[in-house]
């Protein structure tokens, strides 16, 4: 290797990354949703369209059944957390992967999941059936919708608020209860504030998930009466093909998730100590009273047991027997969802690399800090809103990447951005200062340490960051649906179509095949996180 | 209103009983417990206070045995190492959480708490938070609030050890005072030998969870199992 200037190099690493991420958060998300805001609001001067029921309808439906969606699963999720955190008992790791499984799982399966427990003819109306007592649960329209929303989003509260209990030290809850507290003045004055930022945070995200809820709602609201934006959008812009109406629509999406994202970014200030390592972990909310703790931890079972085994054991039971009726042509489907995956996790992954870099080293004019920011916009834009923002800014090339992967994978790495800038940021953030000082001695340059010593260092991180994003594209279906054509098929495409012309079997056939696929990446990405974090569980 | 411990018996992990045959501490008295890393202090801390259940033996308060009874109601205060304040709280608000939560009058709550914050010389920090304050001000934070309940037993788990010396001397003269005139009976746990001996009436040497050795700080003060 020839003698290089070292300034240039370390100007040269620094601009390339920032011109790298820069470019693509600029092309793709910034200067697309700008568009579709702008022209919203050239198409909102026009007042009689404001004043449609239709629209009002909607935009109420969609935030009310976010509410009670984030509601409902923020109670279940927070309640599940503590039990889990300060009780021992049988398959408690088991039914802990359970709930946590839920989180990750494609909405199509979890829609056929729910269908196949919950529905008419599901296992447990035939088992009330059987039982003599008259089938009651319908899984079509407000049931259903909260039922999957509360599926999906419990888990994230009982991770997160879950782990913050089992780190957080719990010296002033002793301190509280041997003051005088009661358990429950313990919980409410003192453990309740330490944890609220994270409960704050967590509603936030579920919040913004459920009001951008596109197959649940679109299947289990089965009437126009449960038309949440989402959908609204992915009609006007593809059945209806009313643009002005789907600009509408979608300035408000942007306008009401960009006030909650704020309030999510605000949730900074956390106000847990750590427990020192060593320390023993003192079950607070453990009760002295057995029968009381059984009582709670039977409850548990029952509740997670229904919601998420029930629907699982479902899928599972007619998922196998519909394996065998998937013909030759789903083989092509499963093998374009697999390279779709493998397309986003490399996308999501190189540009989460370029703007961890740009995080950790480029701090001129707070650059950096403001690449991290922009990263973390996705998390308020769902890939139906993305795809529509896409398409109207770039209506040239949206007519020539019609039915292409690349502009899929895109989409869905854009959205898939948030996840894989946070893994890799951690990963920076754990290369330790001496690495670097050792290096700069030794008269590395920046490109020799990114290369040499940054880079073998973020492996694992970095397969981790694949993983998830890949594990995110394989069950999406929005952009899939916003960029349809004849040529491309991918797995959770293929069940949508299937359900539709009712061939159940083959559905379920392909779900469980998903299902498996997921659970498989589920299982990889914990074991990586173990080794990269130590267990959090 | 002594406080008792006899032939307590309790298992923590994977080959490690605590095991203590009996200890006694008697109103305005301090109790050293002393010990390395691993004897058991923090197990004994906190089976007295409440928190981990006791498999045989006792633990009594002027006869009456704690055994099943909950830390919220055993009347025995804590002071950590940290401080354990309550973050959220102001400094206020943290000496006057124990009263607040026994429901006392307003007037009579202000009374103590101002007269317990000036008696710990914090009283000018009554509006900040537990942030805003030194590890120094803070350990007499935790005293005053501990103090202002008037429980009968005070547990203190290494009390001085997060403080620079000469803020340890200080606060242990005002340790030892404070017992003396309050009348507690008062169980510090420690693994710094020379806590135990500027304060303790008796010191109890804790290893593999047992007593090895108890006895005056004089008779103990050249002990090799306290070097």
């Amino acid at each position: 290797m020839g003698i290089v200037d070292g300034k240039a190099v370390r100007n040269g690493c620094k601009i390339a990354a920032a011109a790298v991420s820069l470019f693509f958060l600029l092309a793709v998300l910034i200067f697309p949703l700008s568009w579709l805001f702008a022209r919203g609001l050239s198409s909102s001067v026009d007042y009689s369209i404001w004043s449609d029921p239709f629209f009002w309808s909607v935009v109420r439906f969609t935030y009310w059944q976010a509410a009670c969606s984030a509601f409902l699963s923020c109670v279940l999720g927070t309640t599940a957390a503590f039990l889990y955190s300060d009780h021992v008992f049988p398959a408690r790791k088991l039914l802990w992967h359970l709930s946590l499984v839920c989180f990750s799982l494609p909405t199509i399966v979890v829609v056929l999941s729910f269908t196949g427990f919950f529905g008419r003819s599901g296992l447990m109306n035939s088992a009330l059936a059987a039982l003599g007592i008259d089938p009651f649960i319908q899984v079509y329209g407000w049931v259903g919708i909260l039922g999957a929303h509360v599926f999906y989003n419990f888990p994230l509260f009982l991770k997160s608020v879950g782990s913050a209990l089992e780190q957080m030290d719990r010296t002033e809850e002793m301190a509280a209860l041997s003051l005088g507290a009661s358990r429950l003045q313990c919980l409410m004055l003192i453990t309740f504030p330490k944890i609220w930022p994270v409960l704050k945070s967590c509603f936030f995200l579920a919040f913004l998930l459920c009001s951008s809820s596109f197959l649940v709602v679109l299947i289990l609201g089965a009437s126009p009466k449960f038309t949440t934006l989402e959908v609204a959008i992915y009609e006007a812009t593809k059945i209806e093909f009313d643009i002005p109406l789907a600009v509408r629509l979608a300035l408000v999406q942007l306008v009401i998730s960009g006030i909650v994202y704020f309030l999510f970014l605000r949730q900074s200030t956390l106000f847990v100590t750590l427990r020192p390592a060593g320390a023993p972990f003192i079950r607070i909310y453990h009760s002295s009273k057995k029968m009381q703790n059984s009582l709670l931890i039977t409850g548990l079972l029952l509740v997670v047991g229904v919601l998420a085994g029930g629907p699982l054991i479902a899928l599972v039971q007619s998922g196998v027997r519909g394996v065998f009726y998937l013909g030759r042509e789903f083989l092509p489907t499963l093998t374009t969802t697999v390279l779709l995956a493998s397309l986003v996790g490399v996308l999501a992954t190189a540009i989460g690399i370029s703007l961890a870099y740009c995080e950790k080293h480029v701090n001129r004019f707070g650059i950096g800090r403001w690449l991290a920011y922009l990263a973390n916009i996705p998390l308020s834009v769902s890939t139906i809103l993305l795809s529509v923002a896409l398409m109207l800014a770039y209506p040239a090339v949206h007519l020539k990447l019609r039915g292409s992967l690349l502009a899929i994978a895109v989409v869905q790495s854009t959205i898939a951005l948030p996840l894989a800038f946070r893994i890799l940021h951690e990963g920076f953030c754990r290369i330790g200062d001496e690495l670097y000082w050792a290096a700069a001695s030794a008269g590395a340059s920046p490109f020799q340490v990114l290369c040499d010593i940054e880079l073998p260092l973020l492996k694992g991180p970095m397969f981790l960051s694949f993983l998830l994003a890949a594990s995110f594209s394989i069950g999406e279906i929005g952009a899939v649906i916003m960029f349809l054509s004849e040529k491309i098929s991918t797995v959770p495409l293929w069940i949508y179509r299937a359900m539709s012309q009712y061939r159940f079997e083959e559905a379920y056939g392909a779900a469980v095949v998903l299902f498996f696929f997921t659970l498989l990446m589920y299982v990889a990405a914990g074991f990586l996180e173990r080794k990269l974090y130590g267990s959090r569980s | 209103m002594a406080l008792v411990v006899n032939n307590l018996v309790l298992r923590r992990r994977e080959g490690f009983t605590l095991n203590i045959h009996s200890l006694e501490v008697c109103p305005g008295e301090i109790l050293g417990i002393v010990g390395k890393s691993g004897s058991g202090k923090s197990t004994l801390f906190h089976a007295v206070a409440g928190f981990l259940p006791v498999e045989s033996g006792s633990i009594r308060l002027n006869d009456v045995i704690l055994n099943d009874v909950p830390p919220e109601k055993r009347r025995i205060a804590l002071v950590f190492q940290n401080g354990a304040l309550f973050p959220h709280l102001t400094i206020y608000k943290n000496v006057e959480f124990s009263l607040r939560v026994q429901k006392f009058a307003s007037e009579d709550r202000e009374k103590k708490v101002t007269a317990w914050l000036e008696r710990l010389g914090v009283a000018d920090l009554a509006a900040r938070y537990p942030s805003q304050i030194s590890g120094g001000q803070a350990q007499r934070v935790a005293l005053a609030r501990a103090l202002v309940t008037q429980f009968p037993v005070l547990l203190l788990d290494e009390p001085f050890s997060a403080l620079d010396v000469p803020l340890q001397r200080e606060l242990r003269t005002e340790v030892r005072k404070l017992v003396s005139e309050s009348k507690v009976c008062a169980m510090m746990v420690t693994h710094q030998p020379q806590d135990v001996l500027a304060i303790c009436d008796r010191i109890a040497i804790l290893s593999d969870g047992q007593v090895k050795k108890s006895g005056s700080p004089e008779e103990l003060r050249n002990d090799p199992l306290l070097q």
